[in-house]
């Protein structure tokens, strides 16, 4: 009996450490280096995430529905999220200037191809684009979540709110450069190019989500 | 004690790191491919749009209040013109029924009739379809496609369903890369 206590007695203590230090692991940040953005397209996403039109999710816990009577995705198997927002569209390497507004479909899910031991979380997203009087574009990207996750949904998970100021630049593939890019439509028709995602959140709770954001999509032809 | 505490320690610090590595909070099925193939070699493959509780958003065409949009109260947004067009995202199912990814559609981006849909499956890629609409009946070929789905040249058939759903048939092959003598024989 004494051994089987002693056994649990060490056991807690040593899971609890495994996870210390795999969460304050200095080697796994989690962000992905910048990858430098040619030319191309930018696609802000501003303000409480844009919920222009709707999200949902099965299994991210910071994703709610909203509007509430939206149904979630629930591909089986799968933590997935759908959104679908409007973005203000810019042309990389100009000013900053907004000059339109894209429809965004977008389509994630957590995979099993990230460790976190290795602090990886891998997200696949495929992003459908329309940008009006321009043409129509999909997307595919892969990021890792791992650095948004222990910066802000950990906290949050204590019951603490955030609000401040973090950045995370997450696009890791699936190509080198990032996300794949393949033009639909229009002036994209035939294209293919890169991507890679910039996130900037000021306030999240795990109960409404990310309330304060920015999302930017570089895409590059 | 101080020997079993010592063990039940390094157990801990073990079955976390196995726990982190194996990552059983994110499960990942596949769900089998319901791929049927052809005498001539092409793969067809047959997908869902159960009906309206597979509609996770519907924005109607600008004006067009035959069509109900999804969530209730949404609306085209003017802040897209020119594009007037229908937009929507749908649970995706296979023929037995399974939800197996998510399809987006969308509707008049070049012209009044042109339809394009990508249906992403998350466990197997995503698949790029371009149209056009006829009747109820979309009709076109496959244009791109990623991971499972590269590569993939062929034609597809949507029909729309009375209950708002959809019917997404596809017929692919796998174009062969020219032997060496057809090589050959184009050089020369």
């Amino acid at each position: 009996m004494r051994i089987i206590i002693g056994f649990i007695l060490g056991f807690i203590p040593g899971a609890l450490a495994a996870v210390l230090l795999m969460l304050h692991n200095p080697m796994f940040d989690g962000d992905a280096p910048r990858v430098a953005s040619g030319d191309g397209l930018e696609l802000a996403v501003h303000g409480q995430d844009a919920v222009n039109v709707v999200r949902t999710s099965s299994g991210y816990p910071w994703i709610p529905a909203e509007p509430a009577s939206v149904v979630s995705p629930n591909v089986e198997g799968m933590r997935s999220a759908v959104r679908v927002v409007l973005a203000s569209t810019a042309t990389a390497g100009e000013d900053d200037t907004a000059d339109g507004v894209a429809y965004i479909a977008r389509v994630s899910t957590l995979t099993r191809e990230g460790r976190p031991l290795f602090g990886e979380l891998i997200e696949q997203s495929m992003w459908h684009v329309v940008v009006p009087g321009g043409g129509s574009f999909f997307v595919v990207g892969e990021d890792d979540l791992w650095g948004f996750v222990r910066r802000m949904v950990l906290p949050m998970a204590r019951g603490n709110d955030f609000r401040g100021k973090v950045a995370f630049e997450t696009t890791i593939g699936p190509v080198r450069g990032g996300g794949r890019v393949i033009g639909l439509s229009g002036e994209f028709e035939g294209l293919k190019g890169s991507s890679e995602l910039s996130q900037m959140v000021r306030r999240a709770s795990l109960g409404e989500g990310v309330t304060d954001a920015e999302s930017t999509l570089h895409v590059s032809f | 004690m101080r020997t079993s505490i010592i063990i039940g320690f390094l157990a801990g610090i073990a079955g976390a790191l196995a726990l982190a590595y194996t990552a059983p909070f994110l499960p990942h099925d596949r769900v089998r491919s319901e791929t049927e193939v052809r005498t001539n070699g092409g793969r067809f493959e047959q997908f869902e749009v159960a009906g309206r509780a597979d509609i996770v958003s519907l924005l109607p065409a600008g004006g067009n209040a035959q069509t109900e949009a999804v969530p209730s109260g949404a609306r085209w947004y003017p802040d897209l013109a020119p594009f007037s067009g229908e937009a929507a995202v749908y649970r995706l199912r296979n023929a037995s029924g399974v939800v197996i990814g998510v399809a987006s559609r969308v509707k008049g981006v070049e012209s009044p009739d042109d339809v394009q849909w990508v249906l992403h499956i998350p466990a197997r890629g995503t698949i790029a379809l371009k149209g056009a609409g006829i009747g109820d009946a979309e009709i076109g070929s496959v244009v791109a496609g990623e991971r499972e789905f590269a590569g993939l040249v062929g034609e597809w058939q949507a029909t729309a369903k009375p209950n708002g759903g959809w019917r997404i048939e596809t017929l692919v092959i796998v174009p062969e890369p020219p032997s060496s003598l057809q090589a050959a024989g184009d050089r020369s």
